[in-house]
Formats: structure tokens, sequence, C-alpha cells
């Protein structure tokens, strides 16, 4: 248990970890109040489900990224690993720790975030909404979402702890879900020479993680894209997690410190 | 006591550390010198796991490793500014506490032992050089450890640091503790090792006590004034003593004790305005051991009024 009391000291210590917690509060608390006239128009439940998943899988899941990143990045940076190894020798626990304590936090912050935006939405518009206002659907985008951001955190200490390197997590953490995903999506879509793999970009893991939060009558699915199911696409969302994670410990055991 | 067991570390086709095996007693301080790239900071680094290599290191029979809480019984300070330049002092400190269940009052304690206690709220990105070797020190001896290895401590530290830090370590050491430290600060290492080890490009050149080393360094000399120089040098040279005039005129007698050059000068009847006993520093001693060890020597440094490389002519 103690290297996840350090890694929880760690965390709790630094000014970043606090800066992007309130940045995900605020822009949640934001977007529960910018819900408001979209869900006085419309009073669906799709709208509904939508005005919920707008915050934390972009924002807080990107804060919740930034804080894997600098739980990996910051010990690099700064040379503290030397001082963490020797506090803390066997590496794999201290590895563990640097994942699960950060994944921790982020799915905390993610349910606050939500359930912020969830509750400033709903005391001004639940008289208005068609259909209730709490759901098994609203329980599962809710969650998805959560687990989105902590997938977002997993994948942000992995790629740190691949590259040794917190500006290279940064960018590719921002790079991978924002162009090489895209890119490659658009080439299995729009490239003839694919159409018989164009399936494929179910499996491109950020895709698939969002299918998680994804609302059921998604405009995706509309647009003729076949998604997986939110349990599918979660287990190939963290798989990938899993697989970055195992590659940055391997590293991370075989390295100098 | 550490017991290291054939160390050996390459950097690519770089030999940085050469089968080093040597062992550092309890109760006295171990200086572990060596010229720069000579591999001492290697060496300390695979003794506590932090680098990957061959041999083993013992700490009281037990390697790093397998020690349950390693901070309460080693105490490491391998870099000075080796912490989050935004998190408080004290914070660097407790976060080490977490880590090896030590209560945090001991981090108040420690930053009060190396005279940081004014500051432990305060982020260390404004700390000197010399504040970030005592919260490295601090952080050293969160665990009140029975072994201390510090990568030079004194790098940074005013002299009045440099004081403590060398009556620090004798108390540790004086209390049955084991210490080993590298430092450069030879002048230093003098007065506070008991013990060396020294290292030159990755193998060991010397590992016994401080006296000897210097003794095995080099000789004894006398050195004598006189205004009558070329009659005492007369009388030297017939005795058959080796000796030679310094540029300030002094004879610099070897091989013979400072008795015999002024028994010499008394018989001949030559006044004497100066007669003392030298012997070589431990810096001395150290460039003459290990001058073919120096991995990353200077040029020379010209004489003055001689010509210098790209001054103007």
């Amino acid at each position: 248990m103690k290297p996840f009391a350090y890694e929880w000291a760690r965390l709790r210590t630094l000014r970043s970890t606090w800066i992007m917690s309130a940045v995900s509060l605020i822009f949640s608390a934001l977007m529960g109040l910018l819900a408001i006239p979209i869900i006085n128009e419309d009073p669906t439940a799709l709208a509904w489900l939508s005005s919920l998943t707008i915050a934390v899988p972009t924002v807080t899941a990107l804060c919740c990224g930034l804080i894997g990143v600098f739980g990996v990045g910051h010990e690099f940076r700064y040379g503290t690993i030397r001082p963490t190894l020797t506090a803390l020798p066997r590496r794999l626990p201290v590895m563990l720790a640097k994942v699960f304590v950060p994944a921790s936090f982020a799915f905390a912050l993610s349910v606050a975030c939500l359930a912020l935006n969830y509750c400033l939405a709903w005391l001004f518009v639940h008289t208005k909404l068609e259909t209730p206002a709490f759901s098994s659907d609203v329980a599962r985008v809710m969650l998805g979402a959560a687990l989105f951001a902590v997938g977002f955190c997993v994948i942000g200490v992995g790629l740190t702890t691949v590259f040794r390197n917190q500006v290279a997590g940064i960018v590719m953490l921002i790079v991978l879900p924002l162009i090489v995903e895209n890119a490659i999506s658009v080439a299995l879509t729009l490239i003839p020479w694919f159409d018989r793999i164009e399936h494929w970009n179910r499996f491109l893991p950020f895709f698939a993680g969002r299918a998680m939060y994804r609302p059921p009558a998604d405009v995706i699915a509309q647009l003729g894209l076949r998604p997986f199911g939110p349990v599918v696409g979660g287990v190939v969302y963290f798989a990938f997690g899993a697989i970055v994670c195992a590659l940055g410990t391997l590293r991370f055991l075989r390295r100098d410190a | 006591m550490i017991e290291a067991n054939g160390l050996h570390k390459r950097f690519g086709s770089a030999l940085a550390v050469d089968d080093v095996t040597f062992s550092v007693h309890p109760g006295k301080v171990t200086g572990f010198l060596g010229p720069n790239g000579a591999g001492k900071s290697t060496t300390c680094r695979l003794m506590v796991g932090l680098d990957h290599g061959a041999g083993s290191t013992r700490f009281d029979g037990v390697e790093f490793k397998a020690i349950k809480q390693p901070m309460r019984q080693v105490g490491v300070l391998l870099e000075a500014k080796a912490f989050h330049p935004s998190r408080t002092a004290r914070n660097h400190l407790r976060m080490l506490c977490a880590g090896s269940g030590i209560d945090y009052q001991r981090a108040d304690e420690c930053l009060s032992m190396v005279g940081l206690g004014e500051v432990a709220k305060k982020k260390p990105k404004g700390f000197s050089l010399g504040m970030a070797q005592r919260l490295g020190l601090a952080a050293a001896m969160l665990g009140n450890p029975h072994t201390l290895i510090l990568d030079e401590p004194g790098n940074g530290l005013d002299p009045q640091g440099i004081h403590w830090l060398r009556d620090l370590l004798k108390y540790f050491a004086g209390e049955g503790r084991t210490v080993l430290v590298s430092s450069h600060l030879l002048s230093e290492m003098e007065l506070m090792a008991d013990h060396v080890i020294v290292i030159g490009r990755g193998k060991l050149i010397a590992d016994c006590p401080t006296a000897e080393f210097i003794a095995r360094g080099s000789q004894q000399w006398v050195v004598v004034r006189t205004p009558q120089v070329e009659a005492l040098t007369g009388v030297l040279a017939q005795r058959g003593f080796e000796w030679s005039v310094q540029p300030d005129a002094a004879i610099q007698v070897r091989g013979v004790s400072a008795a015999a050059v002024g028994d010499a000068a008394h018989a001949a009847n030559v006044a004497v305005h100066e007669l003392s006993n030298h012997r070589s520093s431990l810096e001395q001693a150290f460039l003459e051991l290990t001058g073919s060890a120096n991995e990353f020597a200077g040029q020379p440094v010209p004489q003055p009024g001689s010509f210098v490389p790209g001054s103007a002519s």
C-alpha cells in the first residue's frame, strides 16, 4: 500500500492537479447552465442525454489525461524518479500506483463533474422534460462518460511512460484522438480501396471508447458507421489503455532511472 | 555495512564501472573520490538499483530492493535538485514520508535539522543550490537511517554549510552508522573522511585509510629558508641529499628529516630562517594517483605572458 500512499501524496500536493480539477468543475457547471436553453427548445431524451455528456468526455477527460501525464512526466522532467525509487525500489508496485491512483482520482473527478452538470441542468429544466430525468440510459451515459475520462487518464500515464517525456505524452494524448484517429477514419470511409475494411474504424480506441457514453439514437449510427456497443467499445478502449500501460511498464522496469 | 561486489556498468561502448568491489564499514566516514566521469555517481546508482548493471550491493547483508522500508535503512542523496519546483519543501518530504510509513512530523524535524525550517512552506523553485542540497540531505535523513550514501553533498554549500555537514557526518559515523560520501572538495574530505575509496575510469584505484592514501600518494619533504642559499645547497650536496631551490628561494629537501637538514646547516654555520616538515595533502595524493585516470582533463594553463591560443597576436 505504500506506493499508493506515496502516489496519493504526490498527486494531492501538486498544484496542477487542483487546477485541472477546478477547470473541469467550472466547465461542467457552465455546460449544465448552457444546456438549459437547448432543453427548453427540445425537451426530448436525446437532448437531455447529450447535455449530460458534453463536458466530461471532452474537457474533464483531457484534464484527467493531463493529470495522468503529469504523474509520470514530472518524475522524468524534474528527476524526482530517483527519490521515488530510492523510497520505493520495487518498480512494478510503483507503476501500478501510478496507473490506479490517478485513474481513481479521475473517476471521482468525473463523477463530481457529472453530478454538477446534472444537478444544474435538472434544477432548471426538470419540469419541462418529456422523459424521466433519471433512467437506465441516463445512468449508462453518465457512467460511460466517467469511464471515458478514466481511460483518457490511463492512456496518458501509459503514453508518457512509453516516451519518458512529458511533452511527448501531452502531444500524443491530443494528436492520437483528434488527428490520427480522424485521419484513419476518414481514409477508411472515403477511399474506395479501403471499402472492405471500412468497418475497422470501430476498432480505433477513442472512437470505440466513445460508445460508452454515446446516446442510443446517436447521429454516428445515422451516418452509416457501425460502432461497437458500449460494453465492447469500452473493452476495446481500455484494452488499448492496458497495452500502452504494459509497454510503458516494460520500459519502466528495464530502463535506468 | 555496505558490501559492493563486482559492480559493472556499460553505456553502449563506454565502460562506466568496471568490476568495482569494496566495503564501507560502520563508524567511519568513507570518502568516495574520483575525477569527473570516473563512475562515482553511476556506482552510487548501481548500489541502490536505479541503474541496471552487473554485480550486487548488500546493506547489512540485504540487497536494497529487498529492504522493506529502504528510507529507514539507507538514506540516499544522488541529485540536489530532484524535486518538483512548485511542491513545497515540506510537502516534498511528506510525500517521501508517505511512501515509507514515516510520521509527517519527521519532515519538519529534518527541515529544521538542515536549517530550512523557515522555508518549509516555500516552493523550492527559488532555492539556491546550497538550499537544494540541504533539502536533499533532509530527505536522506527522513528515516533516521543506519546508512547514508551522499553524492557530492557539499556542492553549493557555503563555508558554514560545509563545516556543518562535516560535523553532521562525523556525528553520524560516531554513532556507529555507515557513511559513504562522494565529493570533489578534497580539502574537505581530508578533514572529514577516515577512509577513502578512489576510482578512475570506472576502476578501483584505492581502498584504504585516508592517511595511508596520502602517504602512498607522495613523499614528505622539508622546506628550509636561508639567506646563504649557496652555502647551504653546497652542504646538502656534500651530504648527498636530494634538494631543489624553489622560485621563492626556499630550498626543498626530500627524503630526509628536518632534524638532519638542521644539523647539516648548523655544521656548516649557515643561518636558517625557516625549517619545516611538509607532507602532501589529499589533493596532491589524489592528483598523483588519478592523473592517468582523468578522462576529461583540460589543457594545461599557460604561464603568464606566454602565448594563449586564440588571443590577439
